[in-house]
């Protein structure tokens, strides 16, 4: 039997999206007590090894204390007798600057940095237990696929491959910047046990034959990072079974809540209480609870308050209600820039006046009658693009309930 | 569509109304306020697009009485036939619409399909009401905002203007974003503060650097430290053992040369440490020897004259030292002497008492046979004598006298009873005297009386007792027993047995005439008497006794110890002529020198002694032997034992510069530690980066709101460019034939210029054709002339909106209310106009003004 701690992302000396500082430096504070946490694991289940999928660090901000503190971490891991293999990541390249190739690692930390090696992993009777096949990022834009020149197993020692690298296929990858990519089909046919991946932030099971996981970071560092975080303790059985069990090692946990069915809210206090009842669920989701929570809310379609929502100092004023309403939540951002006014925009529509006139333009927008392109000059825009089809699919996503936004602002006030 | 009758069944306070006849161009609805102008208005409005809202308890025209809202409305469409609209107000509104060929059509609430614009549209235009021309009256910006209306919006008044949403529109992205930088945008504020950021963060970059070397910094002055440290804990360990070696040597040389002034000490073997404290003190022991002796020969003096005194008997006058072993056996036998004289002086005193002559020891013997029990015998013995023969002899006296007097004074019986009954009769009198003495309180009386009574009473008992006849005993003769002569030889025996007992003893013979039992206590007393002196005698002898003996054990003990006294210093006398002897030897002769130099070198050799047992004790746990290697070692190397040598001042001025180095290697590392704490306080990299991202973030989110109001800005432009494209020149041809047509050619056409002002024509003067101007529609021109501008302009909106479709009916609500008659005439030629197109309901509660409209336009008159 072969255990080990699969973690990836951890991301030391990231940055954190949140408004206040004191909260971004209690993130960075819960992203090292995630660590500990996952050392303290390993070191708790005496796992024969800790297997780190890449992006352990940010590199360029990786600051001298951090960089202690990490290699405190791993001393810890050597004290207890648990080798660490690391493979660097688009984060924590091998090559320049050559942060990770520099620092005093102890003895027992494998680095797979510039090129692909391997190292088998022995009992206490000197018995094979597992090799481990690694490969690390050179670069921070590394464009080789790696796993497909990984070889193929050669003995009945189960086989681990540790690569950080971004399945095509996985789920959210097209969030993470396409590096060192390859196919689920590349992880497969070299008889490898299990591949330990980095890369894509949401943990999951990218295939079964063989296993091969995602850990998903161990901290979340922004609002699209929800749910528990931590890594897998992996068991490859002697016969090959393979089973996996996540544990959470995050202390702050994110939570996103979408509320764009808010037609019938009349008051903010019915948002306030819609609000409440979704964090409950979902906070009841995760097992795993959570010490504390960073909770964002997301609200969008028509509304009778828009316009309350809109104005920065009611919906300061609603995110500190919220805040102390609910239990353990450190932060409550409301996002509201897609809400809109209710307005019975359907019979204005075909009308001889000018706002049937703009509904009319942009249903010929929606349907392709018109081009968008042609009917705003380019220069209008702050942002920038670097193409048309980019250019093209914002002012599209921009066009979203601005039909209540258009009639809002032509009718007059009462005026539905 | 031309309007042609209707019926009210309930609307508003409507019941049960016909209007047969509303079919004609113009039609005046006339009515006093409160007639229901506004109610009819509203209910033709009704019957055309339907009932709303739809619920009677939100309707304002739903009847209260209970009745159902609802009614007809026959109209006459473009396509010539009839029709009849007809609508009723339940739970919902159902609603019908019957043709020219019959058959019916189910509205339920939707409009009438001839009508082709909107409620609110229709709401809007076609029905005008005085607030819409009194508007005009505001030079400064109605017709800016007519333009807009009638021509930008096409005449709806719900359509805010565009000029002012597209300017809302364009201040709110411009709060957010501008691409000129101007202003304080939110985009700015954001970039301002990425700026600093930028800089922050290469401060930070600087600053970690700066961690780095400072921490090297620290961690090298912490070897150079530990280093330091090293060399002065070697140099102080090194200087330590020479220190505790020093004074380990020290010990070591006092000790051998303490050795060496004591010198053999073998040969000294037999002398004290001190000769000459020795000397003295046999000296001193041979005199107290002396003293001793001379104490007891005093002993001895003193234990000759208690034995001189013991064997004198008496002179105990000794004159004896304050302490002597004697001295509790003297005073006791003081006491025994004292005793001796009291016992002696009692004897005599009893001896008085009793004897005829003063006491003899002789006596003793005589006293001594004196048994008391047998004396007490014999005296009862005769004192039994002597009481028989004195009742013997009394008893015949006895009998004597009252033989004799019974005789001589024998009472007369009868003389004693008359006595005695007198003297008891006197008694009680006397007696009862008294009580009632007593009854009356005369006390003393009665004491008197009682006692005189008392008196009489016992005089009369005596005589009584006189009256008795004398004892037979009395009269009896002795006729038995011994006689009073052998009775009295009896007492006579009895008494000499007494004497005899007391024989020896010079007891006077009257002590024997009446003997009792008091001569036994005086015998006995006397005994006594003698007793205490012989026991006080034996016990002032058994007192000499002892003195004696004592006396003679001081004598044996003084001679014992004299003995001792005297070889003990015969015995000193030989140690201490031997002892000087040795020393005379040791001093060459010389005594004095013998005994220093013998204290000397005993003292040294205790020096050295001691300074061993210090040197054990002060280095317990010190290796003694590996201590003088040590030392040998050390002295062999010719090591500064002393601190002034210049190996050790080396030492210390070493010692000294190292405790500089470490004190600044101190300050370099607690400076060093302390710039560090202050970096640690600084953000790092990744704080400011998060930041940073942060505020990308809100950035792009600024950027969005701002992209997608300039979205809807352009939007808004291009529709509203659009929609005059599509509206404005047929809308404008409309309505430069309308004022062409009223004001007789006047005006010939509208137009606007590049800011969208609305213009107007003059018509061309034959001489200046090539130079008309056109005028905006605004001031100066008359007022007059703008009434019929608008108005040209809204029945072109009208006529525009209904190109290719019904011409649905106007409806005008004291329009003119306000107009001067030469205003109404210029609107009048509009009116007809329009009429030719269209039917036209006013209404109005002025019946001069319907009449003048009858008049000019051939309206209708509807009176409400």
């Amino acid at each position: 039997m072969f255990r080990f701690l699969h973690l990836a992302d951890i991301h030391l000396d990231t940055t954190f999206l949140c408004r206040s500082e004191s909260l971004r430096a209690r993130l960075r504070d819960a992203l090292r007590r995630a660590f500990e946490r996952a050392v303290g694991t390993a070191i708790a289940e005496k796992v024969h090894a800790v297997l780190i999928a890449g992006d352990l660090f940010d590199n360029e901000r990786l600051s001298f204390v951090t960089e202690e503190f990490l290699l405190e971490q791993l001393r810890r891991l050597d004290a207890a007798g648990i080798p660490c293999f690391y493979c660097t990541g688009n984060h924590d390249p091998s090559g320049r600057p050559p942060r990770s190739g520099n620092m005093a690692w102890p003895g027992s930390l494998e680095l797979f940095g510039k090129s692909r090696s391997s190292h088998m992993i022995r009992g206490a009777s000197g018995e094979p237990l597992a090799c481990i096949v690694g490969a690390g990022h050179k670069t921070s834009k590394e464009s080789e696929n790696l796993a497909a020149s990984f070889p193929e197993a050669k003995s009945d020692v189960p086989h681990v491959g540790l690569l950080h690298t971004q399945v095509t296929s996985a789920k959210e990858a097209a969030d993470h910047d396409r590096y060192a990519h390859c196919a689920v089909e590349d992880l497969q046919g070299k008889g490898y046990a299990y591949w330990a991946l980095g890369h894509v932030h949401k943990r999951q099971r990218v295939a079964d034959d063989p296993e091969a996981w995602y850990a998903g970071n161990i901290q979340g560092r922004h609002p699209g990072e929800t749910g528990a975080k931590g890594g897998l303790l992996v068991t490859i059985r002697d016969g090959g079974r393979v089973e996996t069990e996540f544990r959470a090692f995050a202390p702050i946990q994110w939570a996103e809540i979408v509320l764009d069915d808010l037609e019938d809210a009349h008051t903010v206090d019915d948002v306030r209480r819609r609000v409440a009842a979704d964090f409950s669920a979902e906070a009841g989701k995760d097992t795993d609870v959570a010490e504390a929570w960073m909770l964002r809310v997301r609200l969008a379609g028509r509304t009778p308050l828009a316009q309350e929502l809109r104005d920065p100092a009611q919906r300061q004023e609603l995110e500190g209600e919220l805040c102390s309403a609910l239990d353990d939540v450190l932060e409550v951002e409301i996002k509201a820039d897609q809400v809109a006014p209710v307005v019975d925009v359907e019979k204005h529509r075909g009308e001889p006046h000018l706002l049937g006139s703009v509904l009319d333009l942009l249903d010929g927008i929606r349907e392709g009658r018109e081009n968008l392109s042609d009917l705003i000059p380019p220069d209008a825009f702050a942002r920038t693009f670097e193409s048309e089809g980019e250019r093209e699919a914002y002012l599209r996503s921009l066009l979203r309930d601005l039909d209540s936004e258009a009639a809002y602002r032509l009718l007059r006030e009462g005026v539905a | 569509m031309k309007i042609l009758s209707c019926h009210i069944d309930a609307f508003g306070a409507m019941r049960d109304r016909s209007f047969p006849d509303l079919n004609a161009p113009v039609v005046v609805v006339e009515g006093s306020n409160e007639a229901g102008k506004s109610t009819f208005f509203h209910f033709l409005q009704t019957m055309l697009y339907g009932v709303y809202p739809a619920r009677e308890e939100n309707h304002p025209y739903a009847p209260r009485d209970g009745a159902r809202l609802g009614g007809r409305l026959s109209l006459e469409a473009g396509d010539g036939g009839p029709y009849t609209v007809s609508r009723l107000l339940r739970s919902t509104v159902t609603g019908d619409l019957a043709g020219p060929d019959g058959r019916s059509e189910k509205l339920g609430n939707r409009d009438v399909r001839f009508m082709h614009i909107s409620r609110d549209v229709y709401q809007a235009i076609y029905a005008l009401s005085l607030y819409d021309l009194v508007a005009l009256q505001d030079k400064e910006k109605a017709w800016q905002r007519v333009q807009d209306r009638l021509v930008g919006g096409l005449g709806v008044d719900f359509i805010r203007p565009i000029r002012e949403v597209v300017r809302q529109i364009d201040a709110e992205a411009s709060a957010l974003w501008r691409r000129d930088l101007r202003g304080n945008s939110e985009s700015k504020q954001i970039a301002a503060r990425q700026k600093i950021l930028n800089q922050e963060m290469r401060e930070a970059e600087a600053r970690d650097q700066e961690l780095r070397d400072l921490t090297g910094e620290v961690e090298q002055c912490k070897q150079e430290d530990r280093k330091l440290r090293d060399e002065r804990t070697q140099l102080l360990a090194d200087k330590h053992r020479i220190e505790r070696l020093r004074l380990i040597r020290n010990h070591l040389q006092g000790i051998a040369d303490a050795w060496r002034e004591a010198g053999d000490q073998e040969e000294l073997v037999d002398l004290q440490d001190d000769p000459g404290a020795t000397l003295e003190e046999i000296a001193r022991k041979i005199g107290e020897l002396d003293n001793e002796r001379q104490q007891l020969e005093s002993e001895r003096e003193v234990a000759g004259r208690v034995l001189a005194a013991v064997e004198a008997g008496a002179g105990f006058d000794l004159n004896m030292p304050s302490e002597n072993p004697y001295e509790g056996l003297l005073r006791d036998r003081k006491r025994a002497e004292n005793e001796l004289q009291g016992a002696e002086r009692a004897l005599i005193e009893q001896a008085r008492n009793m004897l005829t002559a003063a006491w003899d020891d002789g006596f003793a013997d005589a006293l001594e046979r004196i048994a008391p029990a047998a004396l007490r015998e014999r005296i009862n013995r005769f004192e039994d004598a002597q009481r028989a023969a004195d009742i013997r002899q009394q008893a015949e006296e006895a009998q004597k006298q009252a033989a004799a007097m019974q005789r001589a004074r024998e009472p007369d019986p009868v003389a004693v009873r008359k006595t005695f009954r007198n003297q008891a009769m006197l008694a009680g009198l006397f007696l009862v005297a008294a009580c009632v003495a007593g009854a009356l309180g005369r006390m003393e009386l009665a004491i008197g009386l009682g006692v005189a009574g008392a008196g009489f009473g016992y005089m009369a008992w005596k005589a009584r007792m006189q009256a008795r006849p004398a004892p037979a005993s009395l009269a009896a003769p002795f006729a038995a027993g011994p006689s009073l002569e052998e009775i009295e030889a009896d007492v006579v025996a009895r008494r000499a047995d007494v004497r005899e007992l007391m024989a020896g003893l010079p007891v006077p013979d009257s002590r024997f005439d009446r003997l009792d039992m008091t001569l036994v206590s005086e015998v006995r007393s006397l005994q006594d008497a003698v007793g205490a002196r012989r026991t006080a005698q034996e016990r002032l002898a058994q007192r000499m006794d002892e003195l004696q003996a004592m006396a003679r054990r001081e004598e044996g003990r003084i001679a014992d110890a004299s003995r001792g006294l005297a070889q003990e210093r015969a015995s000193l006398e030989t140690e201490q002529d031997a002892l000087k002897e040795r020393l005379r030897e040791l001093g060459g002769g010389d005594l004095e020198e013998g005994i220093r130099l013998v204290s000397a070198r005993k003292r040294a050799r205790q020096l050295a002694e001691t300074l061993e047992e210090k040197l054990a004790t002060d280095y317990a746990g010190e290796d003694m032997a590996k201590a003088r290697r040590e030392i040998e070692t050390l002295d062999r190397q010719g090591v500064a034992w002393d601190a002034a040598d210049e190996e050790a001042i080396a030492v210390n001025e070493r010692l000294a510069a190292l405790d500089e180095e470490i004190n600044a290697l101190t300050e370099r590392r607690t400076a060093a530690e302390k710039d560090i704490e202050n970096l640690l306080k600084q953000p790092t990299r990744a704080a400011l980066e998060s930041e940073q991202e942060q505020l990308e973030s809100e950035l792009e989110s600024v950027e969005a709101r701002h992209d997608r109001l300039r979205l809807l800005q352009h939007l808004v432009r291009e529709a509203d460019r659009r929609f005059r494209e599509e509206h404005q020149p047929d809308v404008l041809q409309r309505a430069s034939e309308y004022v062409q047509t009223v004001t007789g050619g006047r005006y010939e056409r509208f137009d606007y210029d590049e800011d969208e002002r609305l213009r107007v024509y003059p018509a061309r003067d034959s001489q200046h054709s090539s130079h008309v101007r056109p005028w905006p529609v605004e001031a100066p021109l008359s007022q007059g002339t703008l009434d019929q501008m608008y108005l040209a302009i809204r029945f072109a909106l009208i006529d525009h909106l209904d190109e290719g479709q019904e011409s649905l009916p106007v409806f005008l609500d004291e329009v003119f209310v306000n107009w001067d008659r030469d205003r109404r005439a210029r609107c009048y030629d509009i009116f007809s106009e329009a009429a030719a197109r269209r039917q036209m309901f006013v209404f109005t509660c002025h019946p001069w003004l319907a009449e003048e409209m009858e008049q000019a336009l051939s309206a209708k008159r509807i009176l409400l």
